[in-house]
């Protein structure tokens, strides 16, 4: 369906884009909102993308990979938001808990709050990579494909945004030690 | 909860929790707003010359004449000598040849992009440094470019030193690589010879020429050249002639900001 949708609107057919908008909107909706951790931020970012897609759609030669196309420029729209406002660690809220079964919800948000404040810490480059591999799924070399970029380029940023992850979760860990030294 | 694997896994957990949903509004509005945006032409990379075919190789000699009209009156009008208008295909004009102490006021800002944290790159084979952005790739050319064998073939496969990464959310490719100026031949000369194996699709590119326009002279490390910018191919080339020696930047699918900002970084040998 995507593919003759594609065609259509990439020779201006504004219907068929709308379609394909409502189509992908949610999972544009998801990566930005992920990325970028902030509601009206990832609203932007999703209309941002939309427009430039409906733009460039006559540059994209294969409407096969229409999605892949389209998650790129999402994240570059992201990328463009992060830029706009940088003092991400002024704005932390934690995430609602997860549901019921989890052994100790107390501890969970002590955690999530740790993970989001590690989290936000990394470039909105790493956060992108971290989500179209732990959300999205993909491979390194899915990621290259969907970025542009090559897949040794893929593999390194995922290493080096894991490694930049777990620095800011070891320096968290500390700091919550140091503080718990000093309170008891 | 910090080895690796640890981390992996919290971070699946982390980023399978979030919204699943865009409100209705947001696309509601960025579909309002494609209402009054057009779409951009459709760009391709331009195919061999010889792949085309012939009617439309005369219609595109017939426009690489005006191409090399365009180029060439944009040297014979800096050169004190030269006579407005420039010499035709076949009709050799006394030499455009810009000496590197010419006294043609540099570009006024060439560095329009930050440059600063870019990657250095140095050619032996062409004799020239330039610097890319940290994210992109650099392909190093693995034999000499010729314009017997290479004309107007910036794309450059093996022959041009490239540079691939993204600009504005598009693939983009940089290429660099230079040529000796036969004896005897002028700049404008060689502009010539080298559009006349210009290379187009024939669906994109019809409008290689016509299109074609010429910027003000810029200054590569203190040399003098000039941009051609094609704007039905998205496509822009620096030619800097220096001491017998041309060479050629071109840029695909980008802004000519970004070619500006590669020549900034250029030094020659």
């Amino acid at each position: 369906m995507d593919r003759d949708l594609v065609e259509q609107a990439s020779h201006g057919d504004r219907e068929a884009f709308g379609v394909l908008a409502r189509v992908h909107g949610d999972r544009l909706y998801a990566i930005a909102n992920r990325i970028l951790r902030e509601v009206d931020r990832s609203e932007d970012a999703v209309q941002q993308a939309l427009v430039i897609a409906w733009r460039e759609l006559p540059r994209l030669r294969d409407p096969d990979r229409f999605e892949p196309w389209l998650h790129r420029i999402v994240v570059r729209a992201c990328y463009g938001e992060a830029r706009r406002r940088r003092e991400w660690t002024t704005h932390i809220r934690v995430l609602p808990v997860d549901g019921p079964g989890q052994p100790d919800a107390s501890s969970n948000v002590a955690d999530r709050d740790l993970v989001d404040r590690g989290f936000r810490r990394l470039p909105p480059e790493q956060r992108a990579i971290l989500v179209l591999h732990h959300y999205l799924g993909l491979s390194p070399g899915e990621i290259a494909e969907t970025l542009g970029i090559p897949a040794g380029t893929a593999r390194s940023r995922l290493h080096y945004a894991h490694r930049a992850m777990r620095a800011a979760l070891e320096a968290d860990e500390r700091v919550a030690v140091v503080a718990g030294g000093r309170s008891s | 909860m910090t080895s690796r694997s640890d981390v992996e896994r919290v971070l699946d957990r982390y980023l399978a929790d979030g919204a699943e949903q865009v409100p209705d509004r947001v696309i509601d509005d960025a579909l309002r707003q494609i209402d009054h945006i057009p779409q951009r032409r459709a760009l391709r990379v331009p195919w061999r010359f010889n792949d085309m075919p012939s009617v439309f190789k005369l219609a595109l000699a017939g426009a690489t004449v005006v191409a090399v009209l365009v180029v060439g009156s944009m040297f014979l009008n800096r050169g004190p000598t030269n006579s407005v208008g420039g010499p035709g295909v076949g009709s050799p004009s006394p030499s455009a040849s810009v000496p590197a102490s010419a006294t043609a006021s540099p570009s006024p800002s060439l560095a329009l992009t930050d440059t600063s944290n870019w990657v250095p790159f140095t050619s032996d084979l062409y004799g020239y440094s330039i610097a890319r952005p940290p994210t992109w790739v650099a392909q190093p050319a693995t034999r000499d470019w010729s314009l017997e064998t290479d004309r107007a073939d910036w794309v450059g496969h093996g022959v041009a030193d490239r540079f691939w990464g993204a600009a504005e959310g598009e693939d983009t490719l940089v290429t660099a690589f230079a040529d000796d100026v036969p004896s005897g031949m002028s700049d404008d000369e060689w502009l010539t010879a080298y559009y006349e194996g210009t290379e187009a699709d024939g669906q994109q590119c019809d409008a290689l020429v016509e299109e074609l326009k010429p910027l003000p002279a810029i200054m590569v490390d203190g040399r003098r050249g000039v941009i051609a910018v094609n704007e039905a191919c998205s496509d822009a080339q620096a030619f800097v002639f220096t001491e017998g020696r041309v060479h050629v930047f071109a840029v695909w699918r980008a802004e000519v900001a970004l070619l500006e900002a590669f020549l900034s970084t250029v030094r020659f040998q």
